[in-house]
């Protein structure tokens, strides 16, 4: 095999990237369970995408007679006043799934940030990090968003805000747990005899390694984000300018008995949702496990 | 003048640990006062047994701990006050490998990439010689055809081809210096021949220097040219012929355990024993009993 | 105790033993076509390096692997003229619970229940009738396979003994069943030398006492040669020569084994040799210190 006269047989890191994206998307959906949260998760994010075309009505519009049951004109029925709940779910759709990758994303970033600096530096940095960890996950979210909400009204980016501040602290801790156990690792001490950088340690040598729990935790993240932000708009403290499906619930609690439809579909999309996410988790977690047990750590 | 790479005064590192079930919090010296010269060029051994801190020993020569008490010498200079270009040169000067091959590479990284971060870092060679170099250093250390190994991740290689990769990685920067941690007990006794001989002829022929740590004897005798005993934190004794003549009655013991594959030495434990069983009294050594 | 013939068919007998696992994508022929006996009270070592299949012997022959991995097994196992090929999972635990063969592992750590005290381990091991004599018979079973002050070592948990403590706790629960045969996979691999040559100790005191046969596997020949009447080496999956220990020690006539003796004693040659390995002491700078 003589490579000598290739200039570089290495591809550049982010084609290398996208090749490891699509292999490893293809191995989720070959396990049992990744495949049908795979499905679930292309579903939703279609309807997101094309909501304008799927949905038949503005979903804001309210022509259609108040309270009507699921019929071939509202296939989801109408809500009391007359908005068609089919085209509030597809909207719907987008905002929980912004909202759920939003602040899953954001999580990973603040929660692994924290987690990175006080799981390689420990001491004092640690000392401190840690403890401001523990205490955003003892803060009772849903009252403080209340009072902000009651301070300066509600808006797309708090609630985005709020989320992310509750679900945190649980990223930052798998990601100090994966550090503290990494840092201890012959690898790192050559690195840090070759002189290489802190900055170059903690992100090229240790974080690929710290990763495949972290992704896992973070599609869990996403469907936690999505009934939170649910919860939120059950209780009436989502962005009214947003069409999400906690706020059609909150519309729905006072019909509960007389119009059933408009509390089941939103509460199935959520439903679906949560699944999906968990769905794909699993399948996360089996391919990214077997590989750390079975032959030493490999990608 | 004989010069010295390193040296390490008074070096102590405590740590302190609570025993189970109580609530006193017991020190533990893993090093105690050492005195230590590594002079420039030579195969210097430490052994012992497990606990007795040579490894700890390590770590502080490579700055990867730091002493409690006392103070570790990079050419006279006390660790903590190297300036910068100092700093700069210890690094380059003293080099490391470990004892588990499988852990001291990145296992996320093809060997090539690896090399590359520290060559790069270094600036070792310009980015369009960078892999002829590299594949330059695996050539010399056996890694042969050198591309195959570049391309690899470590789980892909075997123990001895690791710990090799590892070598070469060290070897790269051109060090004075070499501390090997237990490099060899990961490996099969084949694969530990070839590497002692790898670094037997690095020796030789790049007049780079090892402190090689170890708990086996026989692995040690056969590289070292002077040889430092430690036991519960403390060298108790050094010096070039302590195989010979032992000092120290635990270096006799070390000396004792050792078992032989010798056929000699065979045929003799042999034979003892069978005239032990005819006579049905124990053989052994009555100082080893438990 | 030197068996120089296998009187009355041999304690354990395998015969052209093949097992092949399956790694991934890859057909590993782990073991390759192996045969050998151990008679009464007979001890004899197997040695090889890392990949010769040596532990994957062990465990097939005491039916200790995974169903997972095994993509063929083939051959005939017989333990005291019962071919353990065929027998029931019940007939096997009854096999290894009483006066049948026991093993012991590279690592106890891995092998040890991290939060059960050593003394309820090996009281487990014994069989689980909690009255008084099982404490007593927890506490000798632990004197015998070496241990000081077994009172005191039955409350500690494994984490809090020594490598050279936990690999005897694993001894005394092999112990327990009264084996006649003792499987030992690398049993001082992970030890330090004086240690290592206590638990040799202990092992040829049982040995000779218990009159308890022996399979050692180890890839150290002077392990193998401080405990084994015979040895069988192993390369590749198959047995490449067997034979008295002495008599291959001195005069080994496959060239694989000759290799082996060689690079094992090679370990002791000199610094200073007549290849010039090391330049001269006069050129050496510095005293020693």
């Amino acid at each position: 095999m003589s490579e000598l006269a290739a200039p570089s047989a290495e591809p550049r890191p982010l084609a290398r990237a996208w090749r490891n994206l699509r292999t490893a998307i293809g191995n989720i959906a070959h396990t049992r369970h990744g495949g049908a949260g795979c499905a679930i998760l292309l579903l939703l994010a279609l309807v997101a995408v094309f909501a304008p075309s799927i949905a038949p009505y503005d979903p804001l519009q309210q022509a259609q007679a108040s309270l009507a049951p699921p019929s071939l004109e509202n296939f989801f029925g109408t809500d009391n006043i007359g908005r068609d709940i089919f085209s509030l779910v597809i909207y719907g759709t987008r905002t929980s799934l912004v909202i759920g990758l939003g602040a899953s994303f954001g999580a990973l970033i603040l929660g692994g940030t924290v987690g990175m600096f006080a799981g390689y530096f420990r001491g004092a940095v640690e000392a401190i990090l840690m403890r401001v960890a523990e205490l955003f996950q003892t803060l009772p979210v849903i009252v403080i968003v209340l009072l902000t909400v009651a301070l300066f009204g509600s808006n797309f980016w708090l609630l985005l805000a709020a989320v992310i501040l509750a679900i945190w602290p649980a990223e930052a801790r798998l990601v100090y747990g994966q550090y503290i156990k990494l840092r201890r690792m012959d690898f790192v001490a050559a690195a840090k005899v070759a002189d290489l950088s802190t900055a170059h340690i903690m992100l090229r040598e240790i974080l690929p390694s710290a990763i495949p729990p972290v992704i896992v935790q973070a599609a869990l993240d996403a469907s936690v984000a999505i009934l939170i932000e649910a919860s939120l708009g059950f209780l009436g403290l989502s962005d009214p300018n947003m069409v999400s499906w906690g706020q059609i619930l909150h519309v729905a609690q006072d019909y509960m008995t007389v119009a059933w439809w408009t509390s089941f579909f939103p509460g199935a999309a959520i439903c679906l949702a949560v699944v999906g996410l968990n769905l794909f988790a699993d399948g996360l977690n089996e391919i990214v496990d077997p590989h750390l047990r079975g032959r030493g750590l490999q990608p | 003048m004989t010069s010295q790479i390193l040296q390490l005064r008074g070096v102590t590192r405590r740590y302190v640990s609570r025993a189970p079930y109580s609530w006193r919090r017991q020190i533990v010296n893993a090093a105690d006062g050492v005195d230590l010269d590594v002079h420039e060029g030579e195969t210097l051994a430490i052994v012992g047994e497990s606990g007795s801190g040579k490894s700890t020993l390590a770590k502080l020569m490579l700055h990867l701990e730091q002493p409690s008490d006392g103070v570790v010498l990079y050419r006279g200079i006390p660790l903590p006050d190297l300036n910068r270009q100092q700093w700069r040169a210890y690094r380059r000067d003293v080099q490391a490998i470990f004892q588990d091959p499988s852990s001291s590479l990145n296992p996320r990284m093809r060997v090539e990439e690896s090399l590359s971060h520290v060559a790069r870092r270094h600036e070792l060679a310009e980015p369009a010689k960078l892999r002829a170099f590299l594949a330059g250093h695996l050539a010399s250390v056996g890694l042969d055809p050198p591309e195959h190994y570049l391309a690899r991740y470590p789980y892909q290689l075997s123990g001895g081809q690791q710990q090799k990769v590892a070598i070469a990685r060290a070897m790269m920067l051109e060090p004075r210096l070499i501390v090997a941690d237990e490099p060899l007990s990961s490996l099969d006794i084949s694969i530990q021949v070839q590497v002692l001989d790898l670094m037997r002829e690095l020796s030789r022929r790049k007049r780079v220097g090892f402190v090689l740590i170890s708990h086996d004897l026989n692995a040690v005798q056969s590289i070292a040219e002077r040889i430092a005993v430690m036991q519960h934190g403390r060298i108790v004794e050094i010096g070039r012929d302590i195989f010979d003549a032992p000092a120290h009655p635990y270096t006799r013991l070390l000396l004792q355990a050792r078992l032989s594959a010798d056929p000699r030495e065979v045929r003799a434990r042999l034979s003892n024993l069978s005239h032990a069983r005819a006579s049905n009294q124990p053989a052994e050594p009555p100082s080893l009993q438990a | 105790m030197r068996a120089t013939s296998v009187e009355g068919g041999p304690l354990l007998s395998v015969r052209n033993l093949k097992v092949h696992l399956r790694v991934g994508e890859t057909l590993v022929r782990a073991v390759d076509g192996i045969d050998f006996a151990v008679g009464e009270g007979e001890s004899i070592g197997i040695v090889g390096e890392s990949g010769s299949g040596k532990s994957t012997l062990a465990r097939a022959i005491l039916k200790l692997l995974p169903n997972v991995e095994l993509a063929a097994f083939e051959g005939e196992v017989h333990f005291r003229g019962i071919d353990l090929a065929g027998i029931s999972e019940r007939a096997l635990r009854d096999l290894r619970r009483h006066r049948g063969f026991s093993m012991i592992f590279q690592d106890p750590l891995g092998y040890l229940n991290p939060t059960k005290r050593v003394g309820a381990q090996v009281a487990e091991a014994i069989g689980g009738e909690s009255s008084t004599p099982v404490g007593d018979r927890v506490q000798k079973l632990l004197a015998d396979a070496g241990l000081p002050s077994p009172s005191q070592v039955v409350r500690r948990f494994p984490h809090e003994l020594s490598g050279g403590m936990r690999q005897r706790v694993m001894i005394a629960m092999a112990l327990a069943s009264e084996p006649v045969l003792l499987v030992a996979d690398e049993p001082t691999t992970a030890l330090d030398a004086t240690v290592q040559l206590q638990v040799l100790e202990t092992l040829r005191r049982l040995h000779r006492d218990r009159k308890m046969a022996m399979v050692i596997i180890s890839h150290d020949l002077g392990v193998i040669a401080e405990l084994c009447d015979r040895i069988y080496v192993m390369r590749a999956g198959k047995m490449v020569e067997s034979g008295d220990t002495l008599e291959i020690f001195e005069s080994p006539k496959h060239p694989y084994t000759a290799q082996l003796i060689a690079l094992s004693t090679r370990r002791h040659a000199a610094p200073v040799g007549a290849n010039g390995a090391f330049p001269s002491e006069a050129s050496r700078p510095g005293a020693a210190r």
